[in-house]
Parts: structure tokens; sequence; C-alpha cells
């Protein structure tokens, strides 16, 4: 069944080379677009490009607080991976974030007593345990009665939104303090820094050391990774293979809350010392557009991510040095989603061809 | 080019080439012509370039090499959309149909006459009307999802004849069509002919070819073989000439039957259709331990909403199933793996793969754990083999093993399907229409693979449009009549009294 003779590369390869082609195209025609926008803001594409690179990956600095910036978005992102391949859409990734670090505002005042080794996890633990909690409804309604999860996360973003948002004007707010936030934490509680100087934490290893090899290993190699994609792509066909729908619907919305909570948890304890309502910049959403970018595949997510990051961090150097409004980053990341979908049909398209036919 | 049109030539095709990427020759200079008003068959064997063919002229593919010339003038289309310009029409094997809209709607879709604003009263009138003249009856305002593969297909048909095409290919029409629909669909076709349009029917069922052409060309391994008038041809010439010299392959043997206690036991069962009818009306029904159950029926009498609630995906509304004393009524489509059963689905891409995963995981899907070590982990060597050997069971012919199965042709998806479930090695196979759109040879391998099962002391529901594949295979012949069962035969009973109840019912 091999090539005949002339290609070396196999099909395997051929068609990892495709996505990775396509998702080049998808940023540099963002890019190029976002050059247009630029030069009408009045300033020079290539200056402004130069500075998006310093202020990324340009400077060691600047590589780690690329890697601050998204490790939340790579959490987020490695939860919404494994449920989007069973094509199950969790929209409200953002609310279980918020959740999550809401879990950690809280619980990290009440655990002083116990010794930092054991109080950080246990944490962590729990803001997951809280973004899980958030999807459980999204999830049975999902799984037993059909219900659109599209609706049903995003609605439970809103409520958890103003559920926080409640919490940190009322019960959860620091006494003393001038805004709507949870008393800053004790340094004990906070994620160890491992680089001085810098504010590279231990929760960046997280999503790094953890997640990205587990998803590797459960999604490209165990049956249960198979089993997600044949949810994804005919669950009739998957459940006469004996996959059983409800169990696989609940448990991956389930993995995805739990990520995104824990990516709140990981951005209180590691870089915010407290929960404030403006702790993420929309990374639940962020997560989205990355997942979809990376291809749902374990390293594609992990390398989107920092992408992404990039992109946020350079552009608000671009913004100090070539007076390129901020929200340029957002359009650039919006033109990405709109150039990843081109990016999907020129897969399809081109897909064919590699695989070749046998009529 | 005026020599054509005085020659009565409607579409001439010269020097077709076709290379797909890959380098895979599908077509070899192949000259092919349509008269006017004739029904012209294309025979050949699964992967001789038929498809590929038609795909060309209905303008879906784009030649290597070679010329077209429709109505007297050289073409060149780069989308369906121009060749239906020129009035050519296709209805492919797989539907291209919507399920969520209605048979009008879904006729309606895409007619450039259309006004902007839909009346729908007036588009389903209009729809009736016109099915009438073209003796195609339907309900035009039935929602597609809840038709027949019969039904679904004569959607089709009409939407193509609406849409005026005068020229009008047909890919493998009959392979899901009920004997009595088969009759009317060429009846309706010989009119249609009669009125001056021409036909181009692809498929490789002998006797109908036989039956309904006027001229016939077979293709081979992509090659241009013949092409014979109805007068030139028999059967036994057509089989030498699509298979080849030498390669004809007789029908396997029937062994030895061993019989043993009834191994599932239908009492009573009813069972509501999508549209709230009553659809399975009280069958009572036994299947013996090591026989071959033929269902027989006209589509659309209920064997399609049995088989439903019998696999899982439907709940009976009334009666009982046993399976080995035990009962199992309103089980769940994953029961059956545990229950030692297969499933050989009529929808294959519907129910039976997973499209977009490749060859390998579709060989092993029902498997999986068998090629997982205890971390669930897959072996990929010990995956490789077992789809090798599901591979080999039928012959799929693959770009390779992992090439998403959606590229892959009808027919190799179906080998694929019926070698995956026979090597399950299952206690009970449920088959529906399990050789639909296979070549003689691997019908006559899935018939031997069938006959080893049984002799194996498996038990075999054979659900089939097909009576002759059910008189071949069958050791009983139940009859399925209006959600009822109007006779159980023999297969050595006489064939026209197993045909009088399809059509009419119990006797007496």
């Amino acid at each position: 069944m091999h090539a005949k003779g002339k290609t070396r590369l196999s099909l395997r390869q051929k068609l990892l080379l495709l996505r990775l082609g396509t998702a080049f195209i998808a940023i540099v025609a963002a890019l190029l677009i976002a050059s247009i926008l630029i030069v009408s803001a009045g300033a020079n594409p290539l200056s402004a490009f130069y500075h998006m690179y310093v202020g990324s990956i340009g400077s060691f600095p600047a590589l780690v607080e690329t890697l601050v910036r998204a490790t939340p978005i790579m959490l987020v992102s490695q939860g919404l991976a494994v449920a989007f391949r069973a094509r199950l859409w969790n929209i409200g990734a953002e609310g279980q974030l918020l959740i999550g670090g809401t879990v950690a505002g809280a619980l990290g005042l009440y655990l002083h007593a116990l010794p930092q080794p054991l109080a950080v996890p246990l944490i962590l633990l729990a803001s997951g345990l809280g973004g899980a909690v958030w999807i459980v409804i999204p999830a049975l309604l999902r799984a037993y009665y059909e219900v659109n999860e599209i609706f049903t996360t995003l609605m439970s973003y809103y409520i958890a939104l103003y559920f926080v948002s409640f919490l940190l004007s009322g019960p959860l707010r620091d006494p003393v303090g001038l805004f709507p936030e949870t008393t800053t934490l004790p340094k004990e509680m906070m994620l160890p820094i491992i680089i001085k100087e810098t504010r590279f934490h231990a929760g960046i290893l997280i999503p790094l050391m953890i997640f990205g090899p587990l998803l590797y290993m459960v999604i490209g190699r165990s049956t249960v990774g198979v089993k997600l994609s044949m949810v994804g792509c005919n669950p009739t066909a998957a459940q006469y293979a004996g996959v059983d729908l409800k169990r696989v619907t609940v448990f991956s919305l389930l993995f995805s809350g739990f990520l995104a909570g824990l990516a709140g948890g990981v951005e209180v304890l590691g870089i915010q010392s407290k929960m404030r309502l403006d702790i993420s910049p929309g990374y639940g959403f962020t997560g989205i557009v990355v997942a979809l970018l990376g291809y749902m595949d374990p390293i594609g997510v992990m390398v989107a991510s920092m992408i992404m990051g990039g992109l946020i961090n350079g552009s608000t150097t671009m913004h100090r040095l070539d007076r390129v409004p901020v929200g340029m980053a957002f359009m650039i990341q919006a033109m990405v989603v709109i150039f990843v979908m081109v990016g999907y049909l020129l897969y399809d398209r081109f897909s064919r061809k590699v695989v070749g036919r046998v009529e | 080019m005026t020599e054509q049109l005085s020659a009565g030539l409607i579409v001439s095709m010269q020097g077709i080439t076709k290379v797909y990427e890959g380098q895979v020759l599908a077509l070899e200079d192949v000259d092919f012509d349509l008269r006017k008003g004739e029904i012209h068959v294309l025979l050949g064997e699964n992967g001789a370039g038929k498809s590929t063919l038609m795909k060309i002229l209905a303008g879906a593919l784009k030649p290597t090499e070679g010329r077209i010339f429709v109505k007297g003038r050289e073409v060149s289309f780069s989308s369906p959309r121009d060749a239906y310009r020129e009035g050519i029409g296709m209805v492919h094997q797989h539907f291209t149909l919507i399920p969520s809209l209605n048979v009008a709607e879904n006729i309606l879709l895409g007619d450039e006459k259309m006004d902007f604003l839909l009346h729908m009263p007036k588009i389903a009138d209009t729809v009736m009307k016109f099915a009438d003249r073209v003796n195609l009856s339907v309900d035009a305002r039935t929602p597609l999802h809840t038709l027949s593969v019969g039904e679904k297909q004569r959607v089709e048909i009409l939407k193509l004849l609406y849409r005026g095409a005068d020229i009008m290919i047909f890919d493998e029409p009959t392979s899901v069509l009920g004997g009595l629909e088969v009759e009317s669909f060429f009846e309706t076709l010989r009119s249609l002919t009669a009125q001056g349009s021409s036909a181009i029917l692809v498929t490789h069922k002998i006797s109908e070819a036989m039956n309904i052409a006027d001229r016939l060309t077979v293709l081979r391994k992509g090659k241009k073989i013949a092409t014979l008038t109805k007068d030139e041809a028999d059967e036994r010439k057509l089989v030498e000439l699509m298979i080849g010299p030498g390669e004809v392959i007789p029908p396997p043997p029937s062994a030895e039957r061993k019989t043993g206690s009834v191994v599932l036991k239908i009492r009573g069962l009813q069972v509501f259709d999508d549209l709230g009818n009553l659809a399975v009306r009280g069958v009572n029904l036994d299947l013996f331990e090591g026989e071959i159950l033929g269902l027989a029926g006209v589509e659309g009498n209920g064997q399609e909403e049995l088989v439903e609630t019998l696999v899982g995906l439907r709940k009976a509304h009334g009666g009982t199933i046993e399976y080995q004393g035990a009962r199992i009524r309103n089980l769940k489509p994953r029961d059956l793996l545990d229950l030692g059963w297969a499933y050989i689905p009529a929808d294959r891409l519907g129910r039976g793969v997973a499209p977009e995963l490749d060859v390998m995981l579709n060989c092993c899907m029902k498997k999986l754990d068998e090629v997982a070590d205890k971390f669930k982990l897959i072996n990929q060597r010990n995956l490789s083999e077992l789809a090798k050997k599901v591979i080999s069971m039928l012959g799929v012919k693959a770009p390779s093993q992992k090439a998403p199965v959606k590229y892959l042709s009808g027919g190799n998806i179906q080998k694929l399907i019926v070698g995956r479930e026979a090597h399950l090695n299952p206690k009970l196979l449920i088959a529906e229409q399990p050789t639909a759109g296979l070549d003689v040879k691997t019908t006559n391998l899935t018939h031997s693979i069938l006959l080893e099962m049984r002799n194996r002391g498996a038990s075999v529901l054979l659900v089939s449009t097909n009576l002759d594949e059910i008189l071949k295979l069958s050791d009983r012949i139940a009859v399925i009549y209006k959600g009822e069962i109007a006779g159980i035969f023999s297969p050595k009973d006489d064939v026209g009294l197993i045909g009088t109840c399809m059509l009419r019912g119990k006797q007496g």
C-alpha cells in the first residue's frame, strides 16, 4: 500500500505538511490584511511587525512574557481540543475560567494553615473542579436531551460573569480595598517563581509538562482519542462500535470545563495574586480560536497558543512604538479565525489530491 | 459536426483519458456516444471507470485528454452547472438531498427560475402535478428524512426531470429499489425516452441491463471493451466481456445445513414509523441457530422499521423480542456488540463508517480494545495487522491504509463494512442489502462469507430487495407485507408464489 517509489514522504507526513501549510497561509493572510489596516492607521507595517517580533520573542524577557500570556490560553485550548474533537462546542470556557479563578481567590484565603506544597495543588484542583461543575448542566442536557451545547454553554458564561461579579462586590470583596476584588493572597499561597527576576511561575509548566504529553498520548495514541473522533464524525457508527455516546459527551465537556477552570486558578495563583473580573482579557474565547487554529491537535494547540500569546504581547509593543491601536491584536485574531476556516476548506480540497484515489 | 447530428448522436465522447492525482489511470482512450431517444447502458465491474466517465460527462470531473460533443457542439465543462445548462443531469449513487427540507423544497432547490419569495402551497402543487405527469407519485410536503431509500431516489429522479434535463445519467439507479419499484422506474424511463429524452444507465446488473437497454457499452479496467446493440448481446457474453476471459467465478456451493434451536424469537412486535403510523403490525418471527432467514418484501412494507428496532435505533411500541431466552426489547446500538451480533447497514455512510477517519481505524473500530494495551494505548502494529486482515477479506482497494474512508468508492466502503462485520465472528448477523453496489466477483465472495457463517452455526437475517439473492442464500424465506409476515417459504417453492405474496400479501 506504500507510495510508488518516487515519493519519500508517508501519507501521514504529507497530510501533516498540508495542515501546516494551510495554517501558515491563514496567519500570513491575516497579517497581510492587518498591514493594510496598519497603513491606514498611518504607520509603517514593516516597522510595526518588527516591533511585534521584538515584543513577543525578540528577547528573553519578552519570550517569558509571551509564555505567561500563552499559559491560560494553552490550558483552555487543550481542554477545548478534546471537546471539539467530538464536535462538542463548548463556547463558554471564559465563564468556567472566571469560576475557576474565583475558587482559587477564595480558597487561597482559607487554606493558610496548610503547607504550600499541599495547598497550591489542592487549590488548583478545586478551581479545575469549579470549572467542570459550571458545565455539568449543559453537558447533561446535551447528553440526555440533545440540547444544543453552543447555546447552553454561552448562556452559562453570562451567568458566571454576573455571579462572579456579585461575589466580588459582595461576599468575597476585600473589606479594605477600593475595587471589587478579593484580598491579596499571601506569598506562600502563590505558585513559586522558577526563573528569578521574571514572572516565569510554576504554573507555566502545567500545560507544557502535564497536559501536553497527556493529550499527546490520549488523543494521538489511545482508544479514547479514537472514540472522540468517531463520535465527532459519525455518532451513529460510533454507537455501533460500542461507544457510549453519553459518557463521551459528558466526559469531554467536563474535561474542557476543568481545564478552563484550572486556567483561571493558575492565572490567579501565578500572576494576579487575587481574583478580579479582568484577570482574563477573553482567554476563554481566544482559546476557541486557538483550538481551531491548532486543528485540535495536542502539539498544534500548544504552538498556536504561543503564536497567539506572542501576537497579543507583540501588538502591545507595536501600540507603544508605532501608535497602532492595541485593538489591532484582536482584529488580527478575528481575521485568523476567518482565514483558518478558509484553511480548512483548502485542506479538504487538497487532501483528496494528496490521498489519491482508487476507483 | 452536423454529421454527428444527422447520425442521431446527441452526445459523443472521443478519446477520453483520465489520470487521477497519484498517477491512477482511471480511463484510457475511451469513446462513448449516446443517440437521441435511446437508453444506453454502461456496464462494468467496480473500478472499471464507469462512474469516472459519467462524472466527466456531468461536469463533475475534467478529463485529462479527449473531446466531448453535446448536440453537435464541442463543450468543456468546469462544473456540473455547465453540464446542466446543456441539459445533462445525473442521479448519483449517494443522494444529494437535504434531509430537513420537504420533497417540494428539495426538488426546487437551486432552480434558477424560482421567484425570490416562496409560496409553499403553490410550490407543492406544481411539484405534485409534475410528479403525476411523469408517473412518479410523491407527497410533496413529506419531510425528506422520513422517506425510505427508494423514495429518496425517486425524488432525485424527479428533481432531474423537473429541471428539464433531456440527457439523464443514472449511477446504479436500481441498487436500492425493490422489484416493483424497479419495474415502474423502467416504465418511466421508457416513456421519457419515447418522448425524446435520452438516458445513460450505469450498472453492473446484467439482467437489468438486458431488460432496459437499447445499446450497451462494456468497460473493463478503464478501457472500452465493446459497444453492442441489445440484439447482439446475451447474458453469457456480457459476463465474459465484463469480467474478462477465464475469470468467471462459479457461485459458492451450498453446504450441509445443521439447524439448531430458536435463537431469536419475535412475538407481536409493533413499531411506529416517523410519521406515527404503525409500520410493523404484530410481527411474529423465529430465527434458528445455523440458518439464513431471508426477509423478502417490496420496499416500504416495514422491513426498515423492523431492522431499526432490532439494532436499537427505534423503540418498539409493543410485543417482545427474545434472544437466547432473554428479553431484549429496546436495546441500544452498542449492546449489539456485547450480545455478539453484527450489523451490515444499508445506509453505509450514515451508519457503517466514520468517513473522516482512516481506513485502518474504520476496519478496527469494533475491536479497538483488542489492539490496545491495558492502558488503552493503541499498538500501531496490531492495528495495522488487524486492518490488513479485514481489508483482505473482500479485497478493499484503497490508496493507502491511512487514507480517510470518505475517499473510497461506494463499493469499497461496502467491502470494508462486510469484511469488518464478518471478522467479528458474530453469533447473529443482520445484513441489510449486503451486496448493494458490489460487483459480481465480490457479491459471490460476500455470499460465500454469509454461507460460511451459517455453516459455523451463526444465524443470519438477510434483508434484501433483491429476490434472486434471497432465493440463492436463504434456508427459509419470510415475506413481509404491510408490516406483517405474510408467509414463510422454502427457497424451493415456486418463485411466482413468493412474488404474489410480496405483492398481495396473505393468500386465501
